[in-house]
Formats: C-alpha cells, sequence, structure tokens
C-alpha cells in the first residue's frame, strides 16, 4: 500500500512538472529533463526510462502534442508542446497540489522544516 | 531524415528510437563537456539506461491495457504455473510413492519432489523475464508456490486448526506448528530461488520514474 501512495505521488509530481514547464514554450526531452533537474536544484531529476513513457502517456492522454523539428546544430528534435486540454488540467493539477502541501504541512509541519 | 513539423497521437517506433537515440547523444555530449573522456562517457551513457525497464515502461505508456496485462504477464501466469507445476508434481509423486515406488513412502516422495523444484523454479522466473519482468517480479513467480503455501498456512490453516478445530497442540504450540511448516516450505523455496537465480541476473527493482535526491547542504 505504501508503495502505491509513494508511486502515485511521485508519479503525479512528475505530470504536474513537465505540463508546468511545457507551459512556457515547447521543448524536447533531453530539454525537459535537463531543466527539471535545473530549476529544482537538482532535486528533481528524470532518468530516460522515466521520462519518455511519461511522455508518451501524457502525449495518448492528449495533454502533449509532439512535433519534429530541427534545431540550430541540424539535428532532429521531437519538441513537446501543451495542448489545450493539457492546459486545462494545470490548474486543477497545480489546485490538488497546493491543497495535498497544506494538508501535509498542517499535519507534519513541512513548513518548519 | 524526420518528417518536420508532422505529429500523432502517439510516436511510432521509429520515432521513439530516434528520440532516445538523441537523447542519449546529448547526455553523452554533456558528460564530454563536463570534461569526461569519451570511452568513460559512453559506458557512462549505456549503463545509466535500464533497458528492459525502458522497454516495458514505453510500451505499457503507449497501451492502456497494457499495465494490468504486463502484471499478468510478468507475476500472475507465470506464478500460476510455478504453482500448478509444483502442485501436480507432489501429487503426482506422492501417487508414485504409493502405488509404484515401494518403500518410498511421502518422505522418498517429498524429496523427489525438492529434486525438481529448481527447475520450477527456473520456469517461473524464465516465463517472467521473457515478459519484460524485473527482478521482483521474477523472484515472486519463481517463490509463487512458496508464498502460497507460507500464507494459506498462515492465514488459513493455523486460524482454521486454533479456531474451529479446537486443536489442542496446534493451540499449546502455535509457534512450533509455524516452524514445522516453515521447515517443509523452506527447503523447496531454496530450491525454487536456486533455479531462478541464473534468470534474476542485469535487472533491477522496479522505479518509481521521477527520482528525488536530497541533499544536505
Amino acid at each position: 500500500m505504501k508503495r502505491r501512495i509513494d508511486s502515485k505521488i511521485v508519479r503525479g509530481s512528475a505530470e504536474l512538472a513537465i505540463i508546468a514547464l511545457l507551459e512556457k514554450e515547447p521543448l524536447y526531452g533531453f530539454e525537459i529533463a535537463k531543466r527539471i533537474e535545473e530549476d529544482t536544484g537538482g532535486a528533481l531529476r528524470f532518468t530516460l526510462a522515466s521520462l519518455y513513457p511519461m511522455l508518451y502517456e501524457l502525449e495518448r492522454r492528449g495533454w502533449l502534442k509532439a512535433q519534429w523539428e530541427s534545431n540550430r546544430a541540424g539535428r532532429d528534435r521531437r519538441y513537446y508542446s501543451l495542448t489545450a486540454k493539457g492546459r486545462k488540467r494545470l490548474a486543477p493539477l497545480r489546485r490538488e497540489w497546493k491543497d495535498f502541501f497544506q494538508a501535509l504541512n498542517r499535519l507534519a509541519g513541512v513548513a518548519r522544516a | 531524415m524526420r518528417e518536420k513539423g508532422t505529429r500523432s497521437e502517439r510516436p511510432l517506433p521509429e520515432d521513439v528510437i530516434v528520440e532516445l537515440a538523441s537523447h542519449l547523444e546529448d547526455c553523452y555530449e554533456e558528460l564530454r563537456l563536463q570534461g569526461a573522456g569519451e570511452a568513460e562517457a559512453v559506458e557512462h551513457v549505456l549503463c545509466s539506461v535500464e533497458w528492459q525497464d525502458l522497454s516495458s515502461s514505453i510500451y505499457g505508456s503507449r497501451h492502456r491495457w497494457c499495465a494490468i496485462n504486463q502484471r499478468t504477464q510478468q507475476l500472475w501466469l507465470p506464478g500460476l504455473v510455478t504453482l500448478l507445476a509444483a502442485n501436480l508434481l507432489l501429487m503426482a509423486f506422492a501417487h508414485a510413492s504409493e502405488n509404484w515406488i515401494r518403500g518410498a513412502g511421502p518422505a522418498g516422495a517429498y524429496l523427489l519432489w525438492l529434486a525438481t523444484q529448481p527447475l520450477i523454479g527456473a520456469i517461473g522466473a524464465h516465463l517472467s523475464r521473457r515478459a519484460g519482468g524485473l527482478l521482483r517480479a521474477r523472484l515472486l513467480a519463481s517463490l509463487f508456490p512458496s508464498v502460497v503455501i507460507v500464507g494459506l498456512g498462515l492465514f488459513l490453516v493455523l486460524p482454521a486448526c486454533l479456531l474451529f478445530e479446537s486443536n489442542t497442540w496446534a493451540a499449546a504450540h502455535p509457534i512450533s506448528l509455524v516452524l514445522r511448516g516453515l521447515g517443509w516450505v523452506a527447503p523447496a523455496a531454496v530450491g525454487l530461488l536456486g533455479g531462478a537465480l541464473p534468470f534474476l541476473e542485469n535487472c533491477g527493482f522496479e522505479g518509481s520514474g521521477l527520482s528525488l535526491r536530497t541533499t544536505r547542504q
């Protein structure tokens, strides 16, 4: 049971991290992983095996769309951007996580740690 | 060459290959920029990927039904095969010892059955591995007969002895009863595990996706 809760939390946070990042601009997979790691000071980190299955899952759900583009160096990149459906999910997800952290804070005093 | 500007509801297999290869190239280039040698960077990039985990995760993410189906193929089916095989063999040996092998007795049947456990464990782990199962699934699939017997003993037989049969010996010696049961199951579990060992290499535990690193400043 504990493991299930863990993985659900981690999965949910990963979804939010990705779609919140793509709200600003389209990015390709490596950039997404790098930006998440940089923006969280290295606290959150995607591996290859965790990032792409998540991206494909979000793409299948219709939250993201992907498009092949060439960058300046001529390399093909699959850029992910947020769809209208994904944009709609962002606000409720943010609210859910805010509520979750507030509840956890009330219970465990996370903010005082 | 990819067709620019094209998009689909889910990536084609060749898209996945090109995209992952490109990601690995980026990782390699970054390591090189950080001063890693060519061989070191290649090794680091290739070793950082659990290919089987990656393959099954990607497959699962592209197919809605796959999450349930995957667990069935990696754990429940191999587990049921090992459970069925172990029980059928035990029945067969018990029957043979009674009818055909005079003087063998229950102990002989049990020893013969024990000798087959590595093969059963190997079959379970192999079936799970073939379906892309990771270490935990392979272990559980191969040890399934022992796990089921322990579970049945602890949660069905022991309470039944104590509550319904009013078994005075069991009521007086519950720990001894459990130990006797384990003494019967443990050798079989060791045999199953022994058979599974060659199939447990090169696999990791299920990853939960995003990793959270906590650092103390």
